[in-house]
């Protein structure tokens, strides 16, 4: 109860590290998230929507990489972008790019898989009719991203969870710099080791807090064709 | 085979050694087929005998495993339409569903709207263009996907059980809209039906399925009160039209 009295009085204090590490983590959970959505969603729908050879392969290929471990996915990111890599000329290790880059590694997939599938069992019926009409083939895949925007709204929080709560792999290519690539996960790990529970536990409420408000917005938006 | 006292150049499709397997299994084998244009065919047959197989193969949805299908004279994007059996209803309004099968190049929205509108009064459900579409029941739902069909003039009319899920008010008004719409293009159609009353009244020639095969054919009194085919005769015993 005494760290929870104290990581409130932290919140309503004026902590320039807190604000820094909130404003890094949304920064780099919103580009992450944003970017992962612009790749995953209309691959996701060419998967769902069409039959082609070694879909079946590729499906599994991507639900394996849905559970990718974020260290190995750090790890496989690190060494791309470490000085001897192959993106080394770029200088990115150690900054929120990097994070940004390693979290898209790890989100895309999600959001491949799952829109895949939500758009799967509609595609189907939805092609037949909307070619049986006459709706020109170019529009097909904006049809299904605006049928399926409900659930598609689901999927990108899922992909904003999973961004905002990661640890693994943006410790091992951001470092975990302070003032620069300090994010609330990585941070809460730090100032529980060193003690620090006041901070840790005020980190956690904030995360808790994105969690609800975000996640009540996307309810909000899933509940609004229905009432 | 063209009839006696038929035009080649009236030749709208044919078929030719059609084959479409499913899941190794043969649902479909009609070894020659020949479709007249402005004609009105009924595909009858019990379920499984290929009906729907045949409409998604002449609609394009799905391919041929073997032989081939001839056009004649079809083409554009709007020459053909297709009604599945289980049309998606868009999550729109219903004015919105039925103006997204009128093509938008040129025609301005507010002559879509009235051209809209005007099918959805042909179908009875003109009262419903606000409506969320995809809260309709099914029978309002199938009405609509009728709509959206008979919106524009089309040279092919492909339709999969058009009225299966529409009452005895909703069929009148779709065979009264369907036979105008008919009337005024000239279109050629073929529908898949288990309700024979229906085939008689729309159709002048009834194509009898069985097993994939295309057993019968011919006017409608003579396939479904005289079948020839024990197929037929079994599949029609109990039908006392």
């Amino acid at each position: 109860m005494e760290y929870f009295v104290d990581a409130l009085k932290l919140l309503l204090g004026n902590n320039g590290e807190l604000r820094g590490i909130i404003a890094v983590t949304l920064q780099m959970s919103f580009f992450s998230t944003t970017i992962s959505m612009l790749i995953g969603m209309p691959l996701g729908v060419l998967i769902g929507s069409r039959s082609f050879v070694g879909k079946r392969y590729l499906v599994r290929v991507i639900h394996t990489l849905m559970g990718l471990p974020p260290v190995v996915a750090g790890l496989i990111v690190f060494l791309l972008l470490s000085r001897s890599g192959p993106f080394g000329e770029f200088q990115l290790l150690f900054s929120v790019p990097a994070m940004v880059i390693a979290q898209v590694v790890l989100i895309t997939p999600i959001i491949i898989g799952l829109t895949a599938s939500i758009t799967s069992v509609r595609a189907k019926s939805l092609l037949e009719t909307s070619r049986g009409i006459g709706i020109p083939r170019r529009k097909e895949i904006g049809l299904l991203l605006y049928e399926a925007r409900i659930q598609l709204v689901a999927v990108m929080m899922t992909g904003f969870g999973r961004a905002i709560s990661e640890v693994g792999a943006v410790q091992i290519v951001g470092g975990n710099v302070q003032f620069h690539t300090r994010v609330m996960t990585t941070a809460i790990m730090l100032e529980t080791n060193k003690g620090n529970f006041e901070l840790a536990v005020a980190l956690g409420i904030v995360l808790l807090l994105i969690s609800l408000i975000i996640n009540s917005f996307a309810q909000r938006l899933q509940e609004e064709p229905n009432d | 085979m063209t009839e006696p006292g038929q035009n080649t150049n009236d030749i709208l499709i044919e078929l030719q050694g059609l084959q479409r397997y499913y899941r190794g299994r043969k649902v479909l084998d009609i070894d020659q087929l020949i479709l007249m244009r402005g004609h009105r065919y009924a595909l009858v047959g019990a379920n499984g005998s290929g009906k729907s197989t045949l409409l998604k193969l002449l609609a394009g949805a799905i391919k041929p495993s073997g032989g081939e299908i001839v056009f004649h004279g079809l083409d554009g994007d709007y020459d053909r339409a297709y009604l599945p059996q289980k049309p998606y209803i868009f999550s729109c309004s219903a004015l919105k569903n039925v103006m997204m099968a009128i093509p938008d190049k040129n025609a301005d929205k507010q002559r879509r709207r009235l051209q809209a509108e005007q099918a959805m009064r042909l179908l009875g459900i003109a009262e419903l263009a606000d409506g969320k579409a995809n809260r309709f029941s099914g029978g309002e739902g199938q009405r609509l996907a009728l709509a959206r069909i008979l919106v524009v003039p089309h040279q092919l009319l492909l339709l999969d059980e058009p009225t299966s899920a529409t009452d005895i008010a909703g069929n009148e008004l779709f065979e009264e809209a369907l036979n105008n719409y008919l009337q005024q293009t000239q279109a050629t159609l073929i529908f898949a039906t288990h309700a024979l009353s229906q085939a008689v009244r729309l159709a002048d020639t009834v194509i009898f399925l069985d097993g994939g095969k295309a057993v019968e054919q011919g006017p409608p009194e003579q396939v479904l009160y005289h079948p020839q085919s024990a197929g037929g005769k079994a599949f029609l015993r109990f039908w006392q039209g």
